[in-house]
């Protein structure tokens, strides 16, 4: 990655005496937010070690053995109902991949005919979509959720439905993104006899793809770590993030802090290996597309 | 000729026409969700507001309201507390956050050292299933946690503050709600991050430069040139904030469920739709999406006016 940001490189030497002070002071509020982001996490590492009297003997101490066995535990023992640690992973898996595919289709076809296409309702589709992010909707949960039950959408495949919307952050940065692409190529493609769909598949999308991987993953992340509409829709098969949550009103009945932050540190290993990963992909294509400045 | 031009003209029809399939099939997933997920449940929702059901049925009539009203005026009863926890939220999330998440964004952008790793920091949150983070916060500050612990310790006697349940009231809100506050604030800093330094990224260098050989401070230049600068995006946050005034739960239900008086406006709509109450929080929500709406246009309006768009 090219760094453009240049006239803000200096030497430290060079940087003006209150530049420094004022660096200093700010360096250390942020190490110390970033101890205290770190050590919550360095602690629940070290209580999954534990066993369960040893968690609530005492709060600041080194597990007398370090059972790296309750990784393993954790997969017979962290149990919603009927479903396993396994199963969970499965649900978070399928509505994760299945949602995402889904959402990032439907807003891409959407942005790509709004962007490209000049017809008779374009300008009011893409006024429609403004007007949905800006409109601030109090309290369409009661109709929403009479209207998913009703309906049965109430499972894995249905609720894909919730997901197949054409407008939101999506659709903006991908209409931005489609405005900027050049239509040479797809003349190109039309002269030798390509149809639109050809034009679209072999052709645009390709070209979005930096783009559209990266509001995979945003929408990856997101939806691997949603437990509000599992909890709403999806009680039968939870999926990890909400089973997180659930386990914690288990353990009111029968503690078992260990397995619980077994589970929760399982839950975040892999979000952060897609974060190192494509850190630089995320922070750099996610801007609402179209905003100058 | 003639047969050639007809050729032509039924051959551009044909084309016509397939390329209108082609954008009614593309669109039609979007729009259909869209009719059916959108128009029609916000429909039903006004709907919903004017019924009401007794022992005889379905009814249409204003109980709804009536019965929101009263409850509204009810001091200190959940209504009351939810409206201004939802306020508190607001002020701590965006009239506090947002100038904190510039100012950080800022710094990093002036290559404060480590500003990588920092940024990364700032942003593990916003990628972190808020089910762990509550689920580690709220164990850390348990009663018989760590910074209790911390707390005896440093003391000399034994410190047990209860963050979680404590319902004593401090500047109109309780100490349970303060929790959920800091909470809120604490892991609030990455979400504006990123977009704030793409927006900070695509300033001009020589804009900078010049300003940096005239002499001009820290101070004044993120006041006098950068915020003017990248007001577009400060503005569009601002109104997506505004917009989510009412709408925003706040981790609610995974800290307390509502009880030890942290009600918050989106949490009770949830909480009556667990209770099968359905077009109870349907006026509700009807009710603050009708003041909701004139607040975002009139935030919008104002950001307009504050500063012109500057090209570049």
């Amino acid at each position: 990655m090219k760094d453009t940001n240049t006239v803000n490189k200096q030497r430290w030497k060079t940087r003006p005496l209150s530049q420094r002070i004022v660096f200093v002071l700010v360096f250390t509020l942020f190490a110390l937010y970033a101890v205290s982001m770190v050590l919550p996490f360095v602690w629940a590492f070290i209580s999954s070690l534990k066993t369960d009297e040893e968690y609530f003997e005492k709060v600041f101490a080194w597990p007398k053995d370090w059972l790296f066995s309750n990784y393993v535990r954790a997969f017979s023992e962290f149990k919603i109902k009927n479903t396993s640690m396994i199963g969970m992973i499965g649900n978070s898996l399928w509505l994760t991949f299945a949602g995402t595919f889904v959402a990032v289709m439907t807003s891409s076809a959407t942005a790509y005919i709004i962007a490209k296409y000049p017809f008779w309702g374009n300008k009011l589709i893409y006024s429609i979509a403004i007007f949905t992010m800006i409109i601030p909707i109090v309290g369409n949960l009661p109709a929403m959720y009479r209207l998913v039950m009703t309906a049965g959408l109430n499972n894995p495949i249905g609720i894909l439905a919730l997901y197949a919307g054409g407008f939101g952050f999506n659709f903006i940065v991908l209409h931005g993104f489609y405005r900027s692409v050049s239509w040479n190529y797809a003349e190109a493609g039309f002269i030798d006899g390509a149809s639109d769909w050809t034009v679209y598949w072999r052709i645009i999308l390709p070209q979005a793809l930096p783009a559209i991987v990266s509001i995979s993953i945003l929408s990856c992340i997101g939806t691997w770590n949603d437990y509000y509409t599992p909890l709403l829709y999806l009680r039968d098969y939870p999926t990890l993030a909400l089973g997180i949550y659930q386990f914690q009103i288990i353990m009111q009945y029968r503690s078992n802090m260990p397995v619980f932050y077994c589970a929760t540190l399982l839950s975040v290993v892999p979000i952060l290996i897609v974060f190192c990963c494509f850190q630089n992909t995320i922070m750099e294509n996610t801007v609402a597309g179209g905003l100058k400045g | 000729m003639e047969t050639a031009a007809k050729a032509k003209t039924s051959m551009w029809r044909n084309r016509k026409i397939k390329r209108g399939i082609f954008i009614g099939l593309m669109l039609s997933v979007g729009l259909v969700q869209f009719a059916v997920f959108w128009v029609y449940v916000n429909f039903n929702s006004i709907l919903m507001a004017f019924q009401y059901r007794d022992a005889e049925g379905l009814h249409w009539g204003l109980e709804q309201f009536t019965k929101f009203f009263n409850a509204l005026h009810r001091t200190g009863e959940e209504l009351d507390i939810a409206v201004k926890n939802t306020l508190m939220l607001f002020v701590v999330g965006t009239i506090i956050g947002l100038p904190l998440n510039l100012l950080f964004a800022y710094y990093l952008f002036k290559r404060i050292p480590c500003a990588k790793f920092f940024r990364v920091i700032f942003f593990l949150p916003s990628i972190i299933s808020s089910a762990v983070l509550v689920g580690i916060f709220k164990y850390i500050v348990a009663t018989n946690g760590p910074v209790n612990e911390l707390l005896s310790i440093m003391s000399g006697t034994r410190v047990e503050i209860d963050f979680l349940t404590d319902e004593r009231m401090i500047l109109g809100t309780s100490m349970s709600f303060w929790t959920i506050l800091f909470y809120c604030f604490w892991t609030g800093f990455g979400s504006n991050i990123v977009l704030l330094t793409g927006a900070l990224y695509r300033i001009p260098q020589d804009v900078l430069e010049y300003a940096r050989l005239d002499g001009v401070g820290m101070t004044r230049e993120l006041l006098q040139i950068v915020i003017p600068m990248i007001w577009p995006t400060l503005s569009t946050l601002l109104v997506f904030a505004a917009a989510g005034l009412f709408t925003n739960q706040g981790p609610v239900l995974l800290f307390s469920e509502g009880q030890y008086k942290t009600m918050t406006i989106g949490y009770y709509i949830y909480d009556q739709v667990k209770n099968n109450s359905y077009e109870y929080p349907a006026a509700i929500g009807l009710f603050f999406t009708a003041i909701g709406f004139p607040i975002v246009l009139f935030v919008r309006w104002l950001m307009g006016k504050i500063f012109e768009d500057v090209e570049y």
